[in-house]
């Protein structure tokens, strides 16, 4: 699949934290989703990613094009939701749109004011005024209201209730059910973002520790139940994020085909389960594991 | 760019008025021509304040979410403060021509307000790139101290000669007066090529800044 973003050996220095050599691809109409621990660099990248800030090295490329010279032209096409919202905010919502809108040659304003009165933020209020998940789902209206080709979002459920973050995570879907429209999202939690991603990376300290096709990751990953005694020491020892649970243990495989034929016995005998990991668990494996 | 442009010129609209209006009020009115010495004095004060007030409302997270480049920022927000000094030189011309045209006086005020003029563009220039270099705080503290300084010289040098004679208190424009007329032209050229330069360094520098967002 073409990538609609490439990133090369990205990196972005600050005197206490560096993002460091990150290369991704995100292929078109896909969702990519990074994941990783607070302070992990999502946000520097979301902002390299879409040229918000300057990379100390590195290049990225959207839409085939390098930002220098074509700045504008790709700017025009991404629909951005920062973590935390940016605008003027002593003005109302309804200000910032006009002012938003007049940089767009595609601007949908009706599209803008259903989302609103979907999301029920009010169009008068000031910016500052509205509540966190206000201003989150006012920036998304802003990003899905210039049909834009790709969408970056950090973090764009954070403050959401659940009716909420399952309407915007519905809408990420239907964005990208062409096969033309892309989506990147980051988040420190994987609540509902793993049922629409396809594709997982996950941050750690600054650098991209895997990138992976979610399908893929889920079925190499599994949880593994099983009597006390009824897998051998060895085979134990090999499993993440052991727990004690009431009839037995529990553990995590990194490798499941490796192991199918060692298990198979004791499924076999009743003495051992297999089931899907969830990605939140491997997320938390992988970053202990490193 | 007309909304950066209409969103900016807002502090820019109203210092000018501020600048203006009691100018054009009182001169009149009180007879007192040299306070026109004081107004062309502050005109560099004023647009100091444009720019810092107009950058501490500017929203430039916001604005690099758009399809909008620095560079585009930088010549607007550059061109949108000149067009602003071209105006404040236009109104005092206008109020010197007015009371005094076609006498002696006319060259020295006049090469004072070319003077302060220039100097305003350069100055003008410099805030702007340190706003974007440092950020608006140290933009807020810098742009204080200068006119707390700038007023207490600007009444210094001019409110006993003012007061008592109606004549220009500092030497440079009466030395610029009594010059050929192509130094003032030459001035003008000195200063928008400071400021053209100044606005090549702006837009690297706002690439490169991260102290604004």
């Amino acid at each position: 699949m073409t990538p609609v973003l490439e990133a090369k050996n990205l990196t972005k220095r600050y005197h206490d934290f560096t993002l460091k050599d990150v290369s991704v691809e995100i292929p078109a109409g896909s969702i990519t989703a990074f994941f990783g621990p607070t302070g992990a660099g999502k946000t520097t990248l979301m902002k390299l990613l879409t040229r918000q800030i300057p990379a100390t090295s590195g290049t990225v490329r959207v839409f085939g094009l390098a930002y220098d010279g074509r700045e504008r032209e790709i700017k025009s096409r991404i629909g951005y939701v920062p973590q935390e919202p940016v605008c003027y905010r002593d003005r109302s919502v309804e200000f910032n749109a006009r002012f938003a809108a007049s940089f767009y040659e595609r601007w949908d304003g009706g599209a803008f004011y259903r989302m609103l009165d979907e999301f029920r933020v009010s169009r008068e209020k000031a910016v500052k005024r509205l509540s966190r998940g206000q201003k989150t789902l006012f920036a998304i209206a802003l990003a899905f209201s210039h049909e834009a080709d790709l969408l970056v979002l950090d973090e764009p459920t954070a403050g959401l209730d659940a009716i909420l973050r399952r309407a915007v995570l519905e809408r990420l879907r239907k964005f990208v059910a062409d096969g033309e429209r892309t989506v990147i999202v980051s988040s420190h939690i994987t609540d509902g973002l793993e049922d629409i991603a396809e594709y997982v990376n996950f941050l750690s300290e600054g650098r991209l520790v895997f990138q992976a096709e979610k399908d893929e990751l889920l079925a190499r990953w599994k949880r593994i139940h099983y009597r006390d005694g009824a897998l051998p020491p060895d085979l134990v020892r090999q499993l993440a994020d052991v727990r004690l649970q009431p009839f037995g243990s529990s553990g995590l495989t990194r490798d499941f085909s490796a192991l199918r034929e060692r298990l198979a016995p004791g499924i076999a005998a009743g003495d051992v389960k297999v089931e899907n990991a969830r990605l939140d668990d491997i997320l938390i494996a992988m970053h202990q594991g490193e | 760019m007309s909304a950066i442009l209409r969103k900016s010129s807002f502090f820019f609209i109203t210092h000018l008025c501020t600048f203006s209006i009691p100018g054009l009020a009182t001169i009149p009115m009180w007879e007192n021509p040299g306070m026109i010495s004081v107004m062309a004095l502050w005109v560099p004060l004023w647009l100091s304040s444009s720019v810092l007030w107009s950058e501490r409302q500017e929203s430039y997270a916001f604005l690099r979410t758009l399809p909008v480049t620095d560079r585009q920022v930088v010549r607007t927000k550059f061109g949108l403060a000149l067009g602003f000094i071209v105006l404040y030189w236009v109104i005092l011309i206008l109020l010197i021509r007015r009371s005094w045209g076609a006498t002696p006086e006319y060259a020295g005020y006049m090469a004072l307000a070319s003077l302060t003029c220039a100097v305003s563009i350069v100055l003008v220039a410099f805030w702007y790139v340190f706003s974007w270099r440092f950020g608006t705080t140290a933009l807020t503290v810098a742009v204080m101290a200068v006119l707390v300084i700038g007023l207490i010289v600007a009444l210094a040098t001019n409110l006993e000669r003012m007061i008592k004679t109606h004549g220009i208190g500092i030497l440079a424009p009466r030395w610029l007066a009594e010059g050929p007329w192509i130094y003032q032209v030459l001035l003008f050229a000195a200063a928008l090529a400071a400021y053209y330069g100044l606005m090549r360094v702006a837009v690297r520098v706002k690439e490169r800044s991260e102290a604004i967002l």
